[in-house]
């Protein structure tokens, strides 16, 4: 069968203001709330941080916005006065953390 | 499991939320959206119901409006209506995944029934009044739809049926192909036929859609093409499309064009051209692309008629505003003469990828990552803000119609 499927019905997209106000839509809509980190998952985040070494690299699970991201990255310094993680390209709260991993290879 | 799609559409959606935004009737109310700080030529984008009832076409010019007593004139307001489209969807969203809807345009969407039914305990029909009545009593908004085993038949119980009256819904089973779709004529009625193609299927001997359904499919295939053969199946009740797969068009060109309020000498119209190639350029990259061919076509002045189109490769695709802008001015200033102008359009085409660059031995730093840098920052500030936050000084000129563009949807008033 050489159906056309979709493509026949494909929108003239005309209003490419409206894709971009449907896609900021749906971003809304799929946000989550920020996770409760339960005591146990604190106390490793917590435990990672104090035996860091400088120049390993961390595999960091943060949230922003109403959505979870990883970065692959080396921690340059911890903020403590600030509460925050002063990494290779940019700063991260602690309160956004919520998993961290170290390459335990070294 | 059989098929069960739904089609939606929104009634006179332009006009009826202007009447609703005034707290007005839709049918009682003569209202035309229309831009009414322009001339009697300008295009009427929707009349409410009381208008249609009248007799007045859905798409008309404001001339041909009938002169009723009361009538009021709505400004178009895309980016209200752009924002009430996502709010239904929204809604429907609470339904149904996002792979369940197909967005089709501003004011239509098709919605994957099948798969929801059984967890709502409903019936097809069912589940699409409920819709309905929500969409009307969150927004105010009226909505027609068409529902039944696939997205062919969806829109013809829509279009040919659901649209017209009261309950505003209509369903079509299999036994509808013979009794409803077969006796449809003139062929244009049905979706995916325009007059051209009605005019073959005439000149075919084919009148109805009966008859195309009838018609020898090999025949229809060798004289159409593909979509001969596509029309012989929509005859025929057949519809193969799976709703959730996604057909994402890939950008083959983007393009930009305006028509100018007053007649430009040669030498005003090369601000038009600027600033549609700053807006054109800033797509190109929002998209990760680069251009390699570029295209400039002119009208010229209407008493005159006429003018040029002509297109160029480049050596290496680009996405830098200031190089592109310096091959589109040559290909305009080697054609454009002394004509006066009264239209102007750019086309970049040959798209490429912008992740990789080719190094080029004869222009050492082509590649100036300093000048990258800053129209990255002027394209995200201006995506963030507005495209008004930084303008060239030039849009304050008088013959400048940057700001005026940027105040537009589609054209129409934001």
């Amino acid at each position: 069968m050489s159906d056309r499927g979709m493509k026949k019905w494909a929108p003239f997209s005309s209003l490419i203001e409206q894709a971009t106000c449907l896609e900021e839509m749906k971003y809304q809509r799929n946000k989550i709330d920020k996770p409760i980190l339960t005591d146990d998952q604190k106390e490793k985040i917590n435990y990672v941080l104090q035996s860091y070494k400088k120049g390993q690299e961390v595999k960091i699970k943060f949230f922003n916005d109403g959505y979870l991201y990883y970065i692959n990255t080396q921690i340059k310094r911890i903020d403590l006065e600030n509460r925050r993680l002063i990494l290779e390209h940019g700063k991260l709260d602690f309160s956004n953390i919520i998993d961290i991993d170290t390459n335990e290879f070294f | 499991m059989e098929k069960r799609i739904a089609v939606i559409d929104m009634k006179a959606f332009y006009a009826f939320v202007e009447c609703v935004e005034r707290g007005l009737n839709p049918f009682t109310t003569p209202l035309a959206v229309c831009d009414p700080t322009r001339g009697d030529g300008t295009v009427v984008m929707s009349v409410s119901p009381f208008l249609k009832e009248m007799g007045v076409p859905s798409v008309c010019r404001r001339r041909e409006l009938p002169n009723v007593p009361g009538m009021i004139l709505a400004q178009p307001r895309m980016s209200l209506y752009i924002k009430k489209s996502a709010e239904i969807i929204n809604i429907v969203l609470n339904y149904v995944g996002e792979d369940d809807i197909h967005v089709y345009s501003i004011d239509e969407f098709f919605v994957n029934l099948g798969p929801y039914l059984k967890a709502y305990n409903c019936t097809a029909y069912q589940f699409v009044r409920k819709l309905q009545k929500e969409i009307t009593s969150k927004t105010g908004l009226l909505t027609t739809a068409g529902l039944s085993y696939n997205m062919f038949m969806a829109k013809a119980a829509l279009d040919l049926d659901g649209k017209k009256k009261p309950p505003y819904i209509a369903q079509w089973t299999k036994a509808d192909v013979k009794n409803k779709l077969w006796k449809v004529t003139p062929l244009s009625k049905i979706w995916g036929i325009s007059h051209g193609y009605e005019a073959r299927l005439n000149a075919l001997g084919i009148e109805t859609v009966g008859q195309l359904a009838n018609a020898d499919k090999n025949l229809l295939k060798a004289k159409l093409g593909v979509m001969g053969e596509q029309l012989w199946e929509h005859a025929n009740g057949i519809d193969n499309t799976d709703l959730r797969e996604k057909y994402i068009p890939e950008d083959t060109s983007f393009s930009n064009g305006q028509v100018l309020m007053r007649d430009y000498s040669p030498e005003e119209a090369k601000l038009i051209l600027k600033e549609m190639n700053d807006d054109l350029a800033m797509r190109l990259r929002t998209r990760g692309k680069t251009t390699r061919r570029l295209g400039v076509a002119v009208r010229y002045t209407f008493s005159e008629g006429g003018g040029f189109s002509h297109q160029v490769t480049l050596d290496y695709p680009t996405d830098d505003t200031d190089k592109i802008y310096e091959d589109l001015l040559k290909i305009y200033e080697k054609y454009v003469g002394n004509h006066k102008i009264r239209g102007v359009y750019i086309t970049y085409s040959q798209l490429e990828s912008n992740l990789y660059e080719q190094l080029n031995l004869f222009e050492v730093g082509h590649i100036d990552t300093t000048k990258r840098d800053m129209t990255r920052a002027i394209d995200d500030l201006k995506r963030k803000y507005g495209k008004d936050t930084i303008l060239r000084a030039s849009a304050l000129l008088e013959e400048s119609t940057a700001k005026e563009r940027h105040n537009q949807i589609g054209g129409h008033h934001k």
